[in-house]
């Protein structure tokens, strides 16, 4: 899968789930650790990951440096794939 | 004026700050605060907290002044505020996750004369502190601090001659009209209720406690932060929980006490959904309590299940420090009693005659003792309206007792308890009456598993074009994430009673009954 194929995939969730629809508010590199996704959706954030894209999320994993950004989510996502393939 | 320190806690402790010097002096390399940046030991702390009140008054801060610290769980958060109560000022604790219309609130009320912003451990304390076009200045150990502009108008308050009795924390909840008040806790109720809270747990130099509930709230302060540290022990501060960082630091570092509310044990019970987990088990681990929030039975049990362990269950408000009732280790309960008055505090139960409700009888809840709030800053007239003549406090809860324990059977009419944050109706229905396009609204609350959903009912102009999606987009410029409503319902007309008013029991009904998603966005034509 290409990178932007999981962007979009994210995006899409995250700015339904998370944001109404409003897809204007998210940046690809803005914080969503904070008011965006509150510790309630982080459960729900992974269990997206782990549906979507057939990836184990492991609880060590779920730091701001994979999960706090568009971007970082994406690369993530590519690493998880990588590995598995 | 002469400082008169005649009534210490039994501890001999006068000052909240003092639980720090104690331990410093007797076991300073033990581990006080540890967060993921860094750790702290006893002697550092102090060192810490020393070397902030040099600081804090390098620019302009005076004893009686009142200093608002905005931030989430840190250690600049935790020194800051026992640095100030240190120098006799009085540190106005703010949770970051306030919106920008109640930080401004609170700050106009408070007369602050700083506003310190922990930036560093919060991106909303960073947007805050950007607002407010504040001086960036980085500690060791503290990382990034925003200093707000000097109040140069604001007077420091007269301080109270007897140490214990001074002002030790400032701590705003939204009052029943939607007007925030400031709840006053003197040194000697937060001590009162850090060394009650340490001893029936039994807390000690070797333990290790989980520090995610906010310490700009009651809970978080008296009996996480200070009951952790007048016992020695070593407190692990996070921001904000999450199951799966939590699950991580329970394991690894072997944490020994963990007090949470419904919605945070709720969250465990999804997480070990998600895992697929029937048990998680901590052998460390040696007390899980509840609190903030009514404990329902489903969460309750599943998380005994899933844990292996008694989940414990205590109830109070920040007026009282705010424990009134707390199950016992020795004692624990099968039911969701709040179990035994917490020792050395007083109750009565009230019928609605003025008279004693009769035995095992339903009644209106007072409290008397060293935990009760000394009054509302600059409302004497609220004060006297929540504490009478006798010294007892009103909780407006209704409760009943069983064998020696405690059962609440209904709150305050209105209370919305969201996430183990009370939220106000009058306030949410203020910010969406204030829309343009809107006529009028009524905020109820949901019960659903382990939490209570927001659901905000509102009449719109006719043949406005408005949705509930932009309403709670308005809604969430104006107030905290956890006070904005989980479902708005366009209403063509609301349900009167007979005199008039809206019919918020029929609209609760309406709410619970509402079989809708409880995501933003339903039209009614009720």
């Amino acid at each position: 899968m290409q990178a932007v194929d999981i962007e979009r995939e994210v995006r899409k969730f995250v700015v339904e789930h998370f944001l109404s629809g409003h897809a204007e508010k998210l940046r690809a590199d803005g914080s969503l650790l904070g008011d965006v996704i509150d510790s309630m959706g982080v459960l729900d954030l992974v269990a997206f990951l782990q549906a979507r894209f057939d990836i184990t999320v492991d609880d060590e994993e779920v730091v701001p440096g994979n999960l706090d950004t568009i971007n970082n989510l994406v690369a993530y996502v590519a690493r998880k794939l990588e590995a598995k393939a | 004026m002469t400082d008169l320190d005649a009534s210490k806690s039994s501890a001999g402790l006068t000052r909240i700050s003092d639980v720090v010097t104690r331990w410093a002096e007797r076991s300073p390399d033990v581990p006080a605060l540890v967060e993921s940046t860094g750790s702290w030991t006893y002697g550092q702390l102090a060192s810490a907290i020393s070397d902030t009140q040099a600081w804090l008054r390098t620019f302009g801060v005076r004893p009686g002044d009142r200093v608002m610290i905005v931030g989430e769980n840190c250690r600049a958060f935790v020194t800051i505020l026992l640095a100030t109560t240190g120098m006799d000022s009085w540190p106005v604790l703010v949770n970051a996750r306030l919106s920008p219309r109640e930080i401004e609130e609170i700050q106009n009320h408070s007369g602050a004369r700083r506003v310190l912003f922990t930036i560093s451990s919060s991106p909303s304390a960073a947007d805050h502190a950007n607002r407010h076009g504040t001086a960036i200045e980085e500690r060791d150990g503290f990382g990034s601090v925003g200093i707000g502009p000097l109040n140069e108008e604001t007077e420091p308050e007269t301080l109270d001659l007897n140490i214990a009795d001074r002002v030790a924390a400032l701590i705003y909840t939204s009052g029943t009209t939607g007007v925030p008040k400031g709840v006053m806790l003197s040194h000697r109720n937060l001590l009162f209720m850090a060394e009650g809270s340490a001893n029936v747990r039994s807390v000690s130099s070797e333990d290790r406690l989980y520090g995610v509930l906010p310490m700009s709230h009651a809970v978080g302060l008296s009996v996480v932060l200070l009951g952790s540290l007048i016992a020695g022990a070593s407190l692990y501060l996070t921001p904000r929980f999450d199951p799966m960082t939590a699950r991580v630091t329970l394991e690894k570092d072997r944490i020994t006490l963990l007090l949470g509310t419904p919605a945070i044990f709720t969250q465990l019970l999804q997480y070990a959904r998600l895992r697929k987990l029937s048990s998680l088990t901590f052998p460390s681990l040696r007390i899980i309590s509840s609190s903030g929030a009514p404990l329902d039975a489903g969460t309750k049990s599943g998380i005994e299940r899933l844990f292996g362990m008694v989940l414990h269950n205590g109830y109070g408000v920040t007026e009282c420090s705010p424990t009134i009732a707390l199950t016992r280790p020795e004692a624990p309960r099968t039911d969701t009693s709040i179990g035994a008055v917490f020792p050395g505090v007083e109750i009565k139960l009230v019928g609605s005659d003025g008279q004693a409700a009769p035995a095992g009888g339903v009644g209106e809840l007072r409290v008397r003792g060293p935990n009760i709030m000394k009054g509302y800053y600059r409302a004497p007239e609220e004060t006297a309206a929540a504490i009478d003549a006798d010294g007892w406090f009103n909780t407006r809860d209704l409760a009943r007792l069983e064998d020696g324990n405690l059962l609440i059977v209904g709150r305050t009419k209105d209370l919305i308890v969201h996430r183990g944050f009370n939220v106000y109706p009058a306030e949410v229905e203020s910010v969406l009456n204030a829309h343009p396009e809107v006529v009028q609204s009524a905020v109820v609350g949901r019960s659903v598993a382990g939490d209570e959903e927001i659901v905000a009912f509102v009449q719109l102009l006719p043949g406005t074009a408005v949705t509930p999606a932009d309403l709670a987009e308005y809604a969430g410029q104006h107030l905290a994430p956890y006070k904005r409503p989980s479902q708005i319902v366009i209403m063509a007309a609301m349900p009167t009673t007979a005199s008039g008013k809206i019919a918020k029991a029929e609209l609760k009904k309406l709410a619970q009954d509402t079989q809708l998603s409880a995501h933003v966005g339903t039209t009614l034509n009720a």
